[in-house]
């Protein structure tokens, strides 16, 4: 039931934690909108059509893609993790974080988004969201970025002391699941994120404000691919967090192995960062051998994800049966489809599928080098973080909004429409960037607008682009849908009467006590500095190295 | 694992659990069957994978002073044996177009002159990413017959989709004809003509005709005719570049020009008298007196950058 309402601001501010989770994923779904308004361009591009000549708003198809990379993958994943993975744990422990630590690590945050994207948007920093030197941006560029970063990990750091607290006073039980994710997210994070910081402080913010001459290329892509390929688990522990806590419930089902999730992310904690060379294969300046090892670790990691998809769908599993489903296939069909919020994130488990097949493809060594660097990439990672992460991230508002707001969810309907344009968009998207990444197309270029001798160069891939303009169109509908759904609900003048607004979906666990193999799980710490010793072991040798026979090199602006 | 939730002889929970050790087996079996492969396949066939070249780390202009970049492009070292020593900069891949003959073993040295750039060659698996401060070095038989295009596959500027080279592999018969009439020789530095040395460096900007690309890069009838007139600003312009917006016969351009430090003084002055003589310009250029290297060679020590240049032009007022 639903009556008419005042403001917004009336419903969120009685909790001050709602508040501040609300701005984050808010700020964060406002940059992404006007990210994602900037990829059909891109896929029209693909297409052969260059729209670019007539925009005047951007100058070039590279600045373009820069603000769409950094806003997309940056900014909104990163606010948005930051209220998602800030309140579910403090909800779970039912503690209050420190109110000013987290208002700060948001204007902090804010502060440096707005810094990039002027940088960006006047055209002073076209590095794409890798900004490899001697690509030269400027200063407004690195600091406003390092400043979302440090305030990421001012909000990993405030849920990690909430655990504290809780396990203070809880001595005797090990730390509730979402927590425990949690916990180990930002950790991970706060580790993963030593390479970028040692690379935009040491050496891009220096070098931009013109107190260091040059930049070692190869020691910045190293750097940088040390937090790279990490980041992408950052991206996606939230979504598995929802799959394996939230969507249970939802499904009427529970968490099957609630020790084997904890496991799976404990590899995650420990093989995620010390494998970041497999984004490298074909620098020159890293030595082979070392490749095959992060090459060989890289297979390990793909275990847990292995780990994840039995369990979330044996999850899903009872759930469809509890429903009433039969037969070896029955319980699929008796899940609750209809609901937005379950499809949505069902979808982006398909999705990743598809995306973890391919990114197993990326980490083999030998097979890398037949995709690094072509379209095959981008199709790649828009089945992975622009699906299964920004896919189940809209599953979670379809929920978290009106429970935060208390504010109806505007359509159900919509909302399923949405989701499924979604996926079918990025589905066709990957289709047609997979097939022309194998016909050798470059990312990252602008091939609709190739000078007049070099027509034609890519006409062998006619069918693959259309596919790709086709996927453009897609998602354009897409990201109308949703944001039309959640601009709608944002802006609802009705309430929702207080037995209806969603709680969060917790999945029904056991509290389980410390003891032999869960207090082991538990030890954090311990498991941390297992991570650390790893990640040395894997890059100390390569980055000394570097370090010593540094060979820094001017900058260009090429743009 | 999860006996402690109570949950015994419930037999859907053991049916999961079941379920749950084969799978974890089939994972690691599959993780292991890459891990195989993956060091099979490269123990077997490596070489391609870009190493750094022996002293193959400096500063970008102490490496393309080297013996290997002075005159990138192909040389013999014996039979079926080639070397191939490469310079990317953008927007072009020195020497633009490799020329072997079937059945080559070819080592590459290659390197950057600014910023990061890819080297890709289509149906190969050649992928190289061009680190200025680094000489790549990496390994390829070219077996099949074809031409073969070669990418750029790293952003590098606003022209990045426009940086395409090729490797052409011919039979050994027709490897000598078309050397010939491309002006060029196996095993001997290169001594390239004006014309061949426009079509190698100026081409993939200005174009073939000297045409030009809308907003980037001028078109060059008339238009270096008018420059002439301005004795000493040409050889500046193409040792050290131009970075900043022009105009040309009112259309604007703001594609970066880079500097050609690496051609010889000959080269130099041989392109500026092909380029003044062609598309028009020859009616235009006043008591047109042709370069010669001795013109050329005073300007090298001036050590101006693409901004200076740019304000040059701008103090001048060039058309």
């Amino acid at each position: 039931m639903a009556v008419a309402s005042p403001t917004l601001s009336k419903v969120t501010t009685a909790d001050p934690l709602k508040r501040v989770t609300f701005t984050f994923l808010l700020t964060g779904l406002v940059a992404l909108l006007v990210g994602a308004l900037i990829g059909p361009l891109q896929a029209l591009n693909y297409a052969g059509i260059d729209v670019y000549q007539y925009l005047p708003f951007l100058q070039s198809y590279y600045q373009g893609l820069t603000l769409h990379g950094v806003l997309n993958a940056l900014v909104f994943t990163t606010f948005f993790i930051c209220g998602l993975m800030l309140y579910l744990p403090a909800k779970e422990l039912d503690l209050e974080p420190n109110m000013i630590w987290v208002w700060g690590a948001y204007w902090l945050m804010l502060g440096g988004l707005l810094m990039a994207g002027v940088a960006i948007i006047l055209n002073t920093s076209s590095v794409m969201y890798t900004f490899y030197p001697p690509l030269k941006g400027h200063w407004g560029f690195y600091i406003g970025l390092a400043l979302v970063v440090v305030g990421s990990l001012m909000i990993g750091a405030e849920v990690i002391r909430l655990r504290q607290r809780w396990k203070r006073a809880h001595p005797d039980e090990v730390t509730p699941i979402v927590t425990y994710m949690s916990v180990i997210t930002w950790s991970m994070w706060a580790l993963a994120s030593v390479g970028l910081v040692l690379e935009v402080v040491v050496f891009l913010i220096p070098w931009s404000l013109g107190l260091r001459e040059g930049v070692d290329p190869q020691l910045a892509r190293t750097l940088f691919w040390f937090t790279g390929h990490p980041i992408v688990y950052f991206w996606l522990l939230p979504a598995y967090i929802s799959w394996y806590a939230l969507i249970p419930k939802q499904a009427g089902g529970r968490l099957m192995s609630d020790s084997l999730a904890r496991l799976a992310f404990l590899m995650f904690l420990l093989f995620s960062t010390p494998v970041g060379f497999h984004h490298q294969f074909t620098d020159p300046g890293i030595p082979a051998a070392w490749k095959m090892v992060h090459s060989l670790l890289t297979m390990f990691v793909g275990i847990p994800s292995m780990l994840t998809a039995f369990t979330v769908a044996a999850s899903l599993e009872v759930g469809g049966r509890a429903r009433g489903g039969t037969g070896a296939l029955g319980w699929i069909k008796a899940l609750p489809w209809g609901k937005a919020s379950f499809t949505a994130q069902i979808l982006a488990m398909i999705s990743f599928i598809f995306g973890g097949a391919g990114g197993i493809v990326n980490a083999s060594f030998n097979l890398n080098m037949l995709v690094h660097n072509t379209t095959w990439v981008p199709g790649h990672f828009h089945i992975t973080v622009g699906t299964a992460t920004t896919l189940t991230f809209f599953g979670i508002t379809f929920w978290l909004i009106p429970h935060l707001t208390k504010k109806p969810l505007f359509s159900n309907m919509m909302a399923l429409w949405a989701s499924w344009t979604w996926f079918v968009g990025m589905m066709v998207f990957a289709l047609g960037m997979h097939w022309q990444g194998l016909l050798g197309i470059p990312r990252r270029a602008h091939v609709s607008n190739l000078v007049p001798n070099l027509e034609g160069l890519y006409a062998s891939a006619l069918a693959p682009k259309i596919i790709t303009g086709i996927s453009g169109m897609i998602l354009l509908v897409a990201v109308i849908l949703y944001f039309w759904v959640l601009f709608a609900t944002v802006f609802s003048r009705k309430t929702l009467a207080e037995a209806d607004v969603p709680a969060i979906p917790f999945v029904e666990t056991t509290k389980l006590r410390s003891e032999g193999v869960m207090k082991l799980l538990d030890s954090l710490w311990g498991w941390f500095a297992i991570a650390v010793i790893l990640v040395l072991l894997a890059y100390l040798p390569t980055l000394i190295d570097m370090f010593i026979n540094e060979v820094p090199v001017p900058g260009y602006r090429v743009w | 694992m999860d006996s402690q939730n109570g949950s015994q002889h419930d037999p859907q929970h053991e049916a999961v659990e079941r379920w749950e050790r084969r799978w974890l087996a089939f994972s690691g079996l599959l993780s292991l069957t890459f891990v195989i492969l993956i060091t099979y396949a490269l123990t077997v066939e490596g070489t391609h994978i870009a190493q750094l070249s022996d002293n193959g780390r400096g500063q970008p202009e102490v490496l393309l002073s080297g013996a290997f970049f002075e005159n990138p492009g192909v040389r013999a070292l014996g039979l079926n044996n080639y070397q191939v020593s490469l310079v990317a900069q953008t927007y072009s891949f020195n020497p633009t177009e490799i020329l072997l003959p079937l059945g080559a073993e070819v080592v590459f040295y290659a390197t950057s002159r600014d910023v990061i750039h890819g080297y890709q060659i289509e149906n190969t698996n050649i992928n190289v990413e061009l680190i200025p401060g680094e000489i790549a070095t990496f390994r390829y038989t070219f077996d099949q017959l074809g031409t073969y295009r070669v990418v750029c596959n790293e952003y590098c500027g606003i022209s990045h989709q426009n940086m395409v080279g090729q490797v052409r592999v011919v039979n050994p018969s027709e490897l000598a004809e078309i050397q010939a009439s491309n002006g060029l020789e196996v095993g001997a530095d290169a001594g390239m003509v004006g014309e061949a040395v426009y079509g190698s460096n100026c081409a993939s900007c200005h174009q073939g005709e000297g045409q030009g690309q809308a907003g980037l890069w001028p078109p060059l009838g008339e238009h270096a005719a008018h420059l002439y007139n301005a004795k000493g600003y040409l050889p500046k312009l193409l040792l050290y570049g131009l970075n900043g917006p022009i105009e040309v016969a009112g259309e604007n351009y703001n594609g970066q020009m880079p500097a050609w430090r690496q051609l010889g003084d000959d080269e130099i002055a041989e392109v500026l008298n092909y380029i003044l003589t062609s598309w028009g310009n020859d009616a235009v250029t006043e008591n047109f007196e042709p370069y010669t290297a001795e013109d050329v060679e005073p300007f090298r020590d001036a050590a101006l950058s693409p901004d200076d240049v740019y304000e040059l032009r701008q103090a001048l007022e060039l058309p």
